[in-house]
């Protein structure tokens, strides 16, 4: 088991519940859909693994160690397991997309011949290495996004989130991000954040549907979608 | 120490990536370092100098005449003492002499009968027990001979004397204090600014893992890199003011008052604002980690 989520609430100051009593596991190399309409809390989960946020009940165990109260001392090593590709890429817009990579290389004082060779490593694969010295400014969306899924794999995490990386993309590049993660996500445990119906109809796999902070459907569970109201 | 020394060189190499902003507020701690130099080393001439007036040389125990046939003995075991240097006894006639010359051989002092004038003893002190407090000291001792009916060492001009030295250790403290205030501030609103500019990039050190120490650190180097430029160019060029007023003006002059303060004092000065520098930048980027936390929640 990679994630468990046990009895998980979180409710934000002076707001109504984003997440109401959720309970699923991931397995190791588990493919997951974290579906649901805007406000459901699909990035209140993903912020959760992440420990940006902290539940107000329940317990979370992330490859086996339980991250629901974790001091912010531990943090920053529970990041370093986890890769994240934001809808927004969170890249630096004035720094070369090598220097955006080298960023999360360097967190481990990594020596700067050693973070090259890493580095030129996955901009190859990516097909990226021609642009290596251009500012991310100057890429197109696609490529924005190849660098944003390059710096979640470049220390080799094995748990990878997305939120909503085919938000902005058309379907022509929304096929070639699923192509990609196909390719670099083999032996990962991800979780896709998403809306996107037809892509999840596309390229099945296990979905956790959410809908105003109910867990709503798990379609490990081969249950029927649960009426919110109940 | 490996991880240290990776994250100084960090620090360096943020000073050169914010090179403007860095180069301004050098200059403006610099100059700010520079009056304060400037006061410092004029404030710790004048309190030379006036520790050197302050100094007691000499005391003189005036002689109840009744007395004076214990003189000699009293004079002998004065002289004796650890702290005495030499003693000397006048007599009336001594006296009458000693003031006359002191009043430039008036005729006037010739009126007045020789008996009249008290005979005194003069104990001049070794350097070493010229403070004020061990002074008083002594002539406590002084007067437990019980022949003397009064003694002196200018009180009066050592009290004033003393009273300005103090003047000028509270303006240097209180100038201390409203320097280290604005270096403070200078420093705390550096380094929020710097803070704004790389906001981004803090975000994705801190979504990738980055610790702590990992993010703060290197701004701290930043920090004190730049207070230790501003403190030694205003430190020297107040110095090489000083020492040409000295060397061109003041010494053809005679004038011999200027002193620079020892180097563990000028250390002991710089380590304090380094010290005041790294809290001020740990409280600004403590404060700035803090909102992005909450911004992020």
């Amino acid at each position: 088991m990679m994630v468990k989520f046990y009895n998980i609430s979180v409710i934000y100051p002076g707001k109504k519940r984003a997440l109401d009593n959720i309970t699923f596991t991931i397995e190791k190399g588990e493919f997951v859909y974290i579906t649901g309409p805007s406000g459901a809390g699909k990035t209140t989960i993903l912020k959760l693994i992440y420990s940006e946020i902290q539940p107000t009940e329940g317990v979370i165990h992330i490859a086996g160690k339980d991250v629901s109260r974790i001091s912010d001392k531990s943090i920053p090593y529970l990041r370093r397991n986890v890769g994240v590709v934001y809808q927004d890429f969170k890249l630096i817009y004035d720094l070369t997309v090598f220097q955006n990579l080298a960023y999360a290389l360097e967190i481990f004082y990594m020596p700067q011949k050693e973070i090259k060779l890493y580095v030129e490593a996955i901009l190859k694969k990516l097909e990226l290495y021609t642009k290596r010295n251009m500012l991310v400014k100057f890429l197109s969306g696609g490529e924005k996004q190849r660098v944003a899924i390059a710096r979640a794999l470049i220390n080799n995490p094995p748990i990878i989130l997305l939120d909503e990386p085919t938000g902005n993309l058309d379907e022509k590049r929304a096929d070639s991000l699923m192509q990609l993660m196909d390719e670099f996500f083999q032996d990962k445990t991800v979780l896709f954040a998403t809306h996107d119906k037809a892509l999840i109809e596309k390229y099945p796999a296990r979905i956790l549907e959410l809908n105003n902070g109910r867990l709503v459907f798990d379609s490990s569970l081969k249950n029927e979608k649960v009426n919110i109201s109940d | 120490m490996r991880k240290l020394i990776f994250l100084i060189n960090k620090g360096f190499v943020l000073f050169k990536r914010n090179m403007a902003i860095n180069l301004i507020t050098i200059a403006t701690i610099a100059t700010i370092f520079f009056v304060y130099n400037i006061l410092f080393i004029l404030g710790f001439s004048s309190n030379k100098f006036l520790e050197n007036l302050a100094k007691i040389q000499t005391i003189r125990a005036f002689i109840n005449d009744n007395q004076s046939s214990e003189v000699k003995n009293i004079i002998k075991e004065i002289s004796q003492l650890e702290a005495v240097k030499d003693v000397k006894f006048y007599s009336s006639e001594d006296a009458f002499e000693y003031m006359k010359e002191q009043l430039g051989n008036s005729r006037e002092i010739e009126n007045i009968p020789k008996e009249l004038f008290p005979s005194f003893i003069e104990i001049t002190l070794k350097n070493e027990y010229t403070d004020v407090d061990y002074v008083k000291e002594f002539q406590k001792n002084i007067d437990k001979y019980g022949i003397f009916t009064t003694t002196s060492y200018g009180e009066k001009w050592v009290i004033n004397f003393l009273t300005i030295k103090f003047g000028i250790h509270l303006f240097i403290f209180i100038i201390s204090l409203l320097i280290s205030i604005s270096v403070a501030s200078i420093i705390y609103n550096t380094i929020k600014i710097n803070l704004a500019k790389h906001k981004m990039e803090i975000m994705v050190y801190s979504l990738v893992g980055a610790t702590k120490p990992f993010i703060v650190i290197p701004y701290i180097v930043c920090t004190l890199f730049e207070v230790f430029i501003s403190f030694i160019v205003a430190y020297f060029t107040a110095f090489i003011i000083f020492y040409l007023l000295n060397s061109k003006i003041l010494d053809t002059l005679s004038i011999n008052i200027l002193r620079f303060p020892p180097f563990y004092l000028v250390g002991s000065i710089l380590a304090i604002a380094m010290f005041i520098a790294a809290f001020s930048s740990l409280y600004s980027l403590g404060v700035f980690l803090n909102n992005a936390k909450e911004y992020n929640e």
